[in-house]
C-alpha cells in the first residue's frame, strides 16, 4: 500500500465529461486571398454524446463523441473575366458601319460569383479516443549536476513529476462532408450563372453557351478546379485556410496532448520558507497512475 | 466477488499512511527543528554539545544558517525578580503517529490499544536544567538579606544586608544540563461539527500519559496539568473549517468544486492504519 493514495470514480469522471461536453464551445472564423477568387469559412463546434470508460485495462476510453457545427459556413467568391458579347457591325457602309448589334457584357463585377455553402448539416464528425495515464520524473536538463534542491528552487530549476496523458488511440473522422459539400458547390454554381445571365435574352444565353461552353466549366477553369472536386475542397479548407489543422489541434490538445497536463515539484512543499527558515519539502517517490473498472487511482510514497 | 473500490462512498478519495505521515513528520522535525528544540541561547550556541538528546538536523538547515535551538528565555529561580535565572532546555526528541489498528503496545492507562478510529501519538520528551557547579556556588554566595528578628528577642539588629543597586539578570552559569527523558502517549480522535458547507474538524484528545514518573501522584499532576493545556490552549488552536475548494476549468468550461462527503459516517476516518477523506465533486458553469 502506497503512503499517498488520490482516487477519483468513474462516475465523477463522467459527470465531469458530460459538464465539459455541455460546455465547450469553439468558435473560428478565417478568409484568405487565393487570386482569382476568395475563400473563407466561419465555424462554431459544439460537442454531444459520447461516452467515457475507465477500463481495467489501464486505460480510458472516450467513444463517439460527436463534433456537431452549430454553424459551419464557407464562401466563395469568383472573379470571372469580363465577357461581352454584340457589338458587330450588322450593316456595313464604306463610311462605317450603319447597324450595330447591341454589345452586352456580363461578368463586369467583382466577385462576380458569391457562393455560400452551409455545411452545417452535412458535417457530424465524430472522435474516439482511448489514452492512458503516464508518469514521468522530469530532471531539469539545466539544472547542474550537484545542486541542491533549495538552490533549484532559487533558480527555478527544479525536477518534477509529471502525467502525461499518452495517446493509444485516436478517430477523428472529419471532413466526409467533402462529397456533399462538392455537390452543393456545382449546384450552386450552376444557380448563380444562370441568375447571372438572367438579364440576357434567349439569343444571348445561347450565344455565350455557343461562344464558352457549359458555364460550369468556365468557372472550373477560373477556380482552377480538378476533376475531383471533393478533394480540391478539402485541399482548400484543410491547407489554405488551415481549418483541418485549427480543428484537429484543438480537439488533439484537449484530449491528447504531449505536454503534461500536471506537473508535481519534487520534493513537494509542504512548508513554505518563512522568516528565514527553508521551506520543508519531502520527496515523492514510486509516483503512479492506474486505471481500474470503477476508478482512477493515484499513489505515491514519501521518500 | 466484486473488489472494493476505493470511491464506493464519494467521487474523490484520498488517504495517507502512517508510514508515509511519520516520514513526513520526520523530513519536518529535520528541516524545522527549531519548531522542536527550545532552550536558553547558551544551549543554543553549542546545541551539538549541550542539547540532551541530539536532534536530527538536515544538512541544507546548517548550510542555510537555520536555528536549530528556538532562543527563550532562561528559567527564572523564584524570588530574585527574575535577577537570576537558570539555562535549560526542552525537545520533543522523537515523534511518531500511530492510527487504528495498534501498531505499538499503549499504556495500560489508554487502554492498551486502540478503539475504532481512534489515533495515538507517541512522544519522546527530552529536557534538563542547567544546574550551577558547586564550585560557582561557593565563588558566589548570595547577597545576604536582613535576618529574620525572632519576636521577644533582646537582641538589635545588626544592619548587615547592603542594599544592592538594580542589575541585569544574570543567567547562572553551568557546565552541562541535568538531563531527563520521558515518554508521553497521547490518543485522540477526529469529529466533525456543525451546519453543512460550515463544518469544522476538531481532534479531541482522549487520554494522555506520561510513563513511569514516580511519585505517581507527580505524575497524575503533570498530566492533568498537560491536559488542562490541550483542552483549553491546544484544542482550539486545532480546529480546522472542513475546506471547500472551487476549480475554475480552462476555456470557460465552468468551475469544479470539491468538498467533504456528508454521507459518509467518519469522515475523515482513522482506520486500517490510514487517514481517510472522503470528498464530493460538483460540476458547474
Amino acid at each position: 500500500m502506497a503512503d499517498i493514495t488520490v482516487a477519483a470514480s468513474e462516475d465523477a469522471f463522467r459527470e465531469f465529461f458530460a459538464h465539459v461536453r455541455d460546455e465547450f464551445a469553439f468558435a473560428q472564423s478565417d478568409s484568405a486571398d487565393l487570386g482569382p477568387f476568395v475563400a473563407g469559412y466561419s465555424i462554431d463546434i459544439r460537442l454531444e454524446d459520447g461516452t467515457v470508460d475507465l477500463r481495467n485495462d489501464n486505460t480510458i476510453s472516450i467513444s463517439e463523441l460527436d463534433i456537431d457545427p452549430v454553424v459551419f459556413s464557407g464562401f466563395i467568391g469568383v472573379d470571372i473575366p469580363e465577357i461581352c458579347i454584340g457589338g458587330f457591325c450588322i450593316l456595313p457602309s464604306p463610311w462605317g458601319c450603319v447597324i450595330r448589334a447591341p454589345r452586352i457584357c456580363v461578368f463586369d463585377d467583382n466577385p462576380d460569383i458569391s457562393l455560400s455553402l452551409d455545411l452545417a448539416p452535412f458535417l457530424r464528425a465524430e472522435v474516439s479516443f482511448i489514452g492512458s495515464l503516464l508518469t514521468r520524473y522530469f530532471v531539469n536538463p539545466a539544472r547542474p549536476p550537484g545542486m541542491d534542491y533549495l538552490t533549484a528552487e532559487d533558480t527555478g530549476l527544479e525536477n518534477q513529476w509529471q502525467i502525461f496523458i499518452d495517446t493509444e488511440a485516436v478517430d477523428l473522422d472529419l471532413f466526409d462532408f467533402a462529397d456533399i459539400a462538392g455537390d452543393l458547390l456545382e449546384a450552386a454554381l450552376d444557380a448563380a450563372i444562370n441568375t447571372l445571365l438572367g438579364p440576357l435574352p434567349g439569343w444571348a444565353k445561347d450565344l455565350v453557351k455557343a461562344i464558352f461552353g457549359p458555364l460550369i466549366d468556365l468557372v472550373r477553369a477560373v477556380l482552377d478546379l480538378p476533376d475531383d472536386i471533393d478533394e480540391w475542397l478539402s485541399d482548400l479548407f484543410g491547407v489554405s485556410l488551415g481549418l483541418i489543422d485549427l480543428i484537429a489541434q484543438v480537439l488533439l490538445d484537449f484530449f491528447a496532448r504531449e505536454n503534461p497536463i500536471n506537473v508535481i515539484e519534487d520534493p513537494f512543499p509542504i512548508l513554505p520558507a518563512a522568516g528565514g527558515l527553508i521551506p520543508v519539502k519531502v520527496p515523492l517517490t514510486d509516483f503512479t497512475v492506474r486505471v481500474t473498472d470503477d476508478e482512477m487511482i493515484v499513489e505515491a510514497n514519501v521518500g | 466477488m466484486k473488489v472494493v473500490a476505493l470511491t464506493d462512498f464519494s467521487d474523490l478519495f484520498g488517504s495517507f499512511h502512517e508510514r508515509g505521515l511519520n516520514q513526513v513528520i520526520r523530513h519536518v522535525m529535520a528541516k524545522r527543528p527549531s519548531l522542536f528544540n527550545y532552550g536558553t541561547a547558551w544551549v543554543a550556541q553549542d546545541w551539538e554539545k549541550r542539547l540532551c538528546c541530539r536532534p536530527e538536523v538536515a544538512p541544507e538547515v546548517i548550510t542555510r544558517s537555520n536555528p536549530v535551538v528556538t532562543v527563550e528565555q532562561p528559567l527564572p529561580v523564584p524570588g530574585t525578580n527574575s535577577i537570576l535565572g537558570l539555562n535549560w532546555a526542552l525537545q520533543i526528541a522523537d515523534l511518531a503517529i500511530d492510527i487504528h489498528a495498534s501498531d505499538r503496545e499503549l499504556p495500560k492507562e489508554l487502554g492498551g490499544k486502540l478503539a475504532k478510529q481512534q489515533l495515538a501519538l507517541f512522544a519522546r520528551v527530552c529536557g534538563g536544567i542547567g544546574c550551577p557547579s558547586r564550585r560557582f556556588l561557593d565563588a558566589f554566595p548570595p547577597v545576604a538579606l536582613d535576618p529574620w528578628t525572632v519576636p521577644g528577642a533582646s537582641n538589635t539588629l545588626m544592619r548587615t544586608a547592603v542594599v544592592a543597586p538594580p542589575r541585569d539578570p544574570v543567567t547562572l552559569p553551568t557546565e552541562g544540563l541535568t538531563c531527563f527523558e520521558l515518554d508521553l502517549y497521547a490518543t485522540a480522535h477526529a469529529r466533525v461539527m456543525g451546519p453543512a458547507g460550515a463544518q469544522v474538524l476538531e481532534i479531541v484528545v482522549d487520554g494522555l500519559e506520561i510513563v513511569d514518573i514516580e511519585p505517581q501522584g507527580l505524575e497524575n499532576s503533570l498530566e492533568c496539568y498537560a491536559m488542562t493545556l490541550i483542552r483549553f490552549v491546544l484544542m482550539p488552536r486545532m480546529r480546522v473549517l472542513l475546506p471547500v475548494f472551487v476549480f475554475n476549468l480552462p476555456l470557460g468550461l465552468g468551475s469544479v468544486t470539491v468538498k467533504a462527503a456528508t454521507t459518509v459516517p467518519n469522515n475523515p476516518a482513522a482506520e486500517d492504519d490510514q487517514i481517510k477523506l472522503f470528498v464530493d465533486m460538483e460540476v458547474g458553469p
